[in-house]
């Protein structure tokens, strides 16, 4: 097996045989053999011809790609709800490896030029805000000639409560084709075209644009450099994201935020500085990394530690974006335009 | 935050852009070359709080951050001594611009404190000026900076929003709420990394990311605190961890009875949140709205009862979402 035969056995997909990719991240410390091995089972991996491209023999096998590094591609053709929950499994039990978790308006612009035929939307603020009626949930899913307009419709009326989980679009290009192609906030992709590389293509700039968000904030973290005389030199600075609806009870947020709980699974004790603000010396338990909290009602102060991932940053965001403000932003103009449709 | 440390957390707050805090002395052109920075000063020596740098002019402000309300009458007349080149020494700070260096030593405070603070200036006869940092405003007083841009700056108050960030949260005169407070996650993120044990002097590297700011005497008061704090943490929760203090010839150790980590995924947040209780999070009561119940099971019983337009089959393998 090669890069080549890869190519091939992809070559044609059908609507029982579909492209799906995912796309993990992972910290290999240089070394992806081992840790494909690890978490995916010495027995199962076969190496290839191409020394980043691994063959998994589970029930239906899968490829594992790693060339890029970081982000691994993880390719098959076996059924999405056969291969799902394994690769959950396993992102679980390491913490070396986790999802994408995409921004918002990143789902919103895939490919330059690609129609939109299907969307859902998904928003739930339980246990981040309570009001007189409870909490606030939407759920929406459209398709064909509702999609487009319903992206627009849940942004323009829903504001705080507008957050995309998943896309479907269709795209061509003179070199490739067409493509149908589905993708999800957390890194899944579902393809049918004429090239499977139109559809590598298209993962690739999604990631693209992801990896530039996650390594902005990692250059943005915090870093006491010593100096030489004595003292030492600051460098980065925190993350503070700006909400477009208050918290009404900045306890309960905590409460809820730092209860090591999924989504977010941030464990930390809220100490109350005042009426409406708080502190908390957080621990992120999806990879075990320190961080440190302020929360006011309309914004909230993440210090991200030198040599921290910046993938804990962008899923405090998406899942911000699903469980209480689809339309959070980032105060630092340069971090802010990250999880922008418009970065490039 | 004690209030003792919002003053030099102000100062780096205030050369810190991208925040909710203002970066006034952002604006002006300064940013932060050192914290915590020894330097010549006349015939001694004195340990500047923070360096900021403007390197476009070439202006050193020198800012010393008072936790408290008195004036060191000795080591305000050594303020009044510093030399901008030996400044640019000692925090290495790189020089872009050719032409003459400038020194203004600026006293920060809390606003509380901002009167004490100027007699004691006058009684050490220096003039210099001070900001005083309040929970929405930072004032000007004293004498004016010599910087145009920055007596302009600070012309009117400047409106915060409450505490700055917390760069330095603790210093070794914190007390020891402030050092479990910090210690516990360095201990809850060793337990999700599956470590066994840790020595009190990695725990204090792990937990106080600022710890190189100190010279060695300061440094090893605050790993005597961070192993208290774990000593602390061990007593109160002994199904979780043990301390180990330490010997003649062996570093304090924490051992990590609990492995959080080993247990099944819904025990796993279980635990953490008992780890959470033991170390003093109260516990909150539900949040459930009878309303939304009434809804769901509305909902529920709905869905149970089929799809009215019969419409509801998908036709296509699944798709990408959630």
């Amino acid at each position: 097996m090669n890069r080549a035969q890869l190519g091939d056995e992809f070559a044609v997909s059908t609507p029982r045989s579909r492209w799906k990719t995912f796309v993990l991240e992972a910290h290999d410390n240089g070394d992806a053999d081992s840790l494909i091995a690890e978490a995916f089972g010495r027995a199962n991996v076969s190496t290839t011809d191409d020394v980043h491209l691994h063959r998994i023999a589970f029930d239906e096998p899968i490829y594992v790609d790693s060339l890029d590094g970081r982000f691994w591609s993880v390719h098959t053709k076996a059924p999405t709800s056969a291969v799902a929950p394994q690769l959950k499994s396993i992102v679980e039990s390491w913490r070396e490896l986790d999802w994408m978790w995409l921004p918002s308006d990143h789902l919103r612009d895939i490919w330059p030029g690609a129609r939109p035929f299907g969307v859902t939307a998904d928003f739930n603020d339980r246990g981040l805000a309570r009001s007189t009626k409870g909490r606030s949930d939407l759920t929406v899913k459209a398709r064909g000639e509702l999609a487009e307009p319903a992206i627009e419709f849940l942004a323009n009326q829903f504001g705080s409560a507008a957050a995309v989980s998943s896309v479907g679009l269709e795209a061509t290009s003179e070199d490739w084709g067409s493509i149908a192609e589905a993708v999800s906030r957390d890194g899944r992709f579902v393809a049918h075209g004429e090239d499977f590389g139109f559809h590598q293509a298209i993962v690739q700039r999604v990631i693209g644009r992801y990896r530039r968000f996650v390594e902005s904030v990692e250059r943005a973290a915090l870093r006491w450099v010593a100096l030489p005389e004595g003292g030492a030199r600051l460098e980065g600075a925190p993350i503070v994201l700006r909400f477009g609806r208050r918290i009404p009870d900045v306890e309960l947020f905590v409460d809820h935020l730092f209860s090591a709980r999924e989504p977010f699974r941030l464990w930390g004790i809220p100490q109350m500085t005042g009426e409406d603000t708080a502190q908390i010396e957080a621990v992120d338990l999806h990879v075990g990394q320190q961080l440190r909290f302020d929360v006011a009602p309309g914004w909230m102060r993440v210090y991200l530690f030198d040599g921290g991932c910046g993938n804990s940053i962008a899923r405090l965001v998406s899942n911000l974006q699903h469980h209480f403000d689809g339309t959070v932003a980032i105060v630092d103009e340069g971090l802010d335009a990250g999880i922008r449709q418009t970065a490039s | 935050m004690e209030p003792r440390l919002i003053p030099v957390n102000a100062v780096i707050a205030l050369c810190t852009p991208g925040d909710v805090y203002p970066a006034t002395l952002a604006a002006a052109g300064y940013r932060v070359t050192g914290v915590e920075v020894p330097s010549p000063a006349g015939e001694g020596t004195v340990v500047i709080d923070a360096v900021l740098f403007n390197a476009v002019h070439n202006d050193v402000l020198a800012a010393e951050a008072k936790s408290g309300a008195n004036v060191d009458e000795a080591q305000a007349k050594k303020y009044g001594a510093l030399a901008a080149d030996d400044v640019v020494r000692a925090s290495s700070i790189n020089v872009v611009e050719k032409g003459p260096r400038s020194l203004q030593p600026v006293y920060v405070c809390l606003a509380e404190h901002v009167e004490r603070v100027l007699r004691g200036l006058g009684k050490a006869e220096v003039a210099f000026p001070v900001l005083a940092v309040g929970i929405d405003q930072v004032t000007h007083h004293g004498a004016a900076f010599g910087d145009s841009t920055l007596d302009l700056a600070f012309h009117e108050p400047v409106s915060v929003p409450g505490f700055p960030p917390r760069f330095i949260p603790v210093d070794p005169e914190s007390s020891d709420e402030e050092f479990d407070r910090t210690v516990m996650p360095a201990l809850v993120r060793m337990l999700s990394r599956e470590r066994e044990q840790i020595s009190g002097a990695a725990l204090a590297e792990e937990g106080i990311q600022h710890l190189v700011l100190y010279g060695k005497r300061a440094r090893n008061q605050i790993i005597s605190k961070v192993e208290a704090a774990a000593r602390r943490a061990a007593e109160r929760d002994p199904a979780t961890f043990e301390y180990n203090g330490r010997t003649a010839n062996r570093d304090a150790i924490v051992r990590f009875v609990r492995a959080p980590e080993a247990t099944a995924r819904q025990g796993r947040t279980q635990v953490y949140q008992a780890i959470a209780r033991a170390a003093g999070k109260p516990v909150r009561r539900s949040t459930s709205s009878d309303q939304m119940a009434l809804f769901d099971e509305l909902i529920d019983e709905l869905d149970e009862a089929g799809d009215a337009d019969g419409d509801g089959a998908d036709d296509g393998e699944e798709e990408a979402g959630e």
